[in-house]
């Protein structure tokens, strides 16, 4: 147990360094880190979590799960952690459409991958000790293997995607931008404002008009003097930045670089604070999108447990084995969806493999299959959801689980959960469960949106 | 205002932009304005303000065109203090080849230095082709 929590200490650590990025670089990404934190399949296998029913839009890059049974001696002693292998890699081929998984055809109209879930599939591994002292090790993993998307949120995404674009597009250079629009006389050069005004009315008429013709190569020293003449001209009125042959002295040309800087440095300001704040509402914007839950969706888990006796490494035995699938239909509470609030229907099956427990070594008549049927109800407001589950289980084995469920978000990483209900057993049936997740950002959690052409 | 010659040839001129400082740089090569019709190549994103040998045009169109180098640096990563010695640090060595004067390099010494925004300074370079 020492060396395991070694080993989540030094990955946390490395995590938490991970989460430092180049805050320019963001800019340029759209960052996943408000993802969800669910309960681990390695500890759904063994009816210990707080809830068996759960389906997640998304995992993160890595999750640690604590629980404890409030009627047993201990502080939050089972223990879980769940990675996710894809937020682990530098997708350099990801784009923000194939992340989503929709794609735009030729025609301008956009098509769903219903499976492009599949690449976020999770592994989690569970250790829990329990009073008989048997200690279970569990693996697992899930990942989701269709689901459909509302048109509209699909809409909101490719919008938001756009505006982006045109953000990164925009915003690569104040310099190029400024000098773009910067085509005004510089009143230094004058000797009052009169003899300015006057100009600026002159000097529009050059601006307006094509650049002085150039000569060729091997034109006369006359016609190359005419030349620098013209565009000197020119360039006095309709370039941005100055330029060092365009002034008679240093002092002039130092004068119409300070007027030149304090404007590009004014037009700089303005624009890192539009920037700023288009970047940030960006940010906000894709990271509510990406987490709208889908219409439809099933996702498919699996689960194997080994069971240790006595603290013996050697006298184990193969456990408990599930496959289980999630179906899940979502709908929102608010028509309007001002508010990001759901009402959750849950279908759920699963298949159970299982060994009597406290046998060892367990043959072959001492495992039994058993088939579990349920079905969740679930409402979802911003940071809380109260669920109920009822699950029946038919086969070798026979019971049901109804469980009530609260879960709280009560930091962005931190959720809280808790459960009172009957979990299957005949004797010591009682669930009261309380846990604590800590869902962790890695630094690759996040898409690059690539500049437009 | 350095200078580099071309002739009458359909023969391609290439820049090359080599950057050495302690921030990170980003570089864009113009002609005659720097304004985004007239951009023509600029540094990757890992390269750090390096350009590799790039056309710039042919011969015999570049005279008495203008080429700016304008090179962004950021010393987010240095103390605000440090900033003026690390702008002095700065070299950068601009190559040109193609023309009848052959590969020609140019350093940094006469560029425009606009440091009045320390968050932001813009090292410009012009060369003229004559």
């Amino acid at each position: 147990m020492k060396n395991i929590c070694t080993i989540i200490a030094i990955i946390l650590i490395q995590f938490v360094w991970a989460q430092d990025t180049n805050p320019e670089k963001k800019e340029m990404e759209i960052s996943f880190n408000n993802l969800e934190v669910p309960n681990t399949p390695a500890f759904i296998l063994l009816d210990e979590a707080p809830t068996s029913i759960q389906r997640p839009n998304s995992t993160r890059a890595f999750a640690l799960d604590l629980i404890q049974d409030v009627t047993e001696d201990g502080v939050l002693g089972n223990l879980a952690v769940e990675v996710t292998p894809f937020w682990m890699i530098q997708h350099t081929h990801m784009t923000p459409e194939k992340y989503y998984g929709i794609k735009t055809q030729e025609d301008g109209s956009v098509s769903q991958n219903f499976f492009s879930k599949l690449r976020l599939a999770s592994v989690s591994a569970a250790y829990m000790k329990s009073a008989d002292s048997i200690t279970n090790i569990s693996i697992g993993v899930r990942t989701t293997l269709f689901e459909i998307k509302r048109q509209d949120d699909i809409k909101d995404y490719k919008e938001a995607l756009l505006q982006a674009q045109k953000y990164l597009n925009n915003s690569a250079n104040y310099m190029e931008q400024y000098n773009t629009q910067c085509k005004i006389p510089k009143p230094e050069n004058y000797r009052s404002e009169t003899a300015f005004q006057e100009a600026m009315l002159t000097y529009k008429g050059i601006c307006d008009k094509p650049e002085p013709p150039r000569p060729t190569v091997g034109a006369t020293d006359e016609e190359i003097k005419k030349y620098r003449a013209a565009i000197k001209e020119y360039r006095l009125a309709c370039y941005c930045p100055p330029d060092p042959r365009d002034y008679d002295t240093t002092a002039q040309f130092e004068a119409a670089k300070e007027w030149y800087e304090a404007g590009l440095n004014t037009f700089r300001e303005k624009k890192r604070e539009e920037d700023d704040f288009t970047a940030k509402d960006l940010d906000v914007a894709f990271k509510e999108i990406t987490s709208r839950k889908p219409l439809f969706a099933i996702d498919l888990a699996a689960a194997y447990n080994q069971r240790f006796f006595g603290n013996t490494f050697n006298d184990n035995t193969a456990g408990r084995f599930g496959i289980w699938s999630t179906l899940t239909l979502s709908s929102f509470l608010d028509k309007k969806k001002t508010n990001r609030d759901y009402f959750n229907v849950y279908g759920f099956v699963r298949y159970l493999d299982d060994t009597r427990r406290g046998i060892f070594p367990a043959a072959n008549n001492d495992r039994f299959n058993a088939f579990d049927l349920g079905v969740k109800g679930e409402l979802e407001f911003d940071k809380l959801s109260v669920a109920y589950e009822y699950i029946n289980r038919s086969g070798d084995m026979e019971g049901y689980r109804s469980v009530g469920t609260i879960r709280y978000q009560l930091i962005n990483d931190i959720f809280l959960t808790g459960s009172f209900g009957n979990n299957f057993e005949e004797t010591d049936d009682l669930v009261t469960l309380f846990g604590i997740k800590w869902g962790i950002n890695g630094a690759l959690q996040s898409i690059s949106i690539p500049q437009s052409n | 205002m350095d200078t580099y010659k071309v002739d009458d040839s359909a023969k391609h001129v290439k820049i090359d932009v080599k950057v050495g400082t302690t921030g990170s740089a980003e570089t864009r090569v113009y002609l005659d304005t720097i304004t985004a019709d007239n951009r023509i190549c600029e540094s990757d994103d890992a390269s750090n303000g390096n350009i590799p040998a790039t056309k710039a045009g042919i011969n015999r169109k570049l005279f008495l065109r203008t080429l700016i180098v304008n090179t962004s640096l950021n010393f987010s990563n240095i103390p605000d203090s440090a900033v003026k010695d690390a702008i002095k640090m700065t070299h950068i060595i601009y190559t040109l080849d193609g023309g009848p004067q052959g590969e020609k390099p140019f350093n940094n010494l006469d560029a425009i230095v606009n440091d009045s925004d320390i968050s932001s300074v813009e090292i410009t370079k012009r060369i003229e082709f004559v």
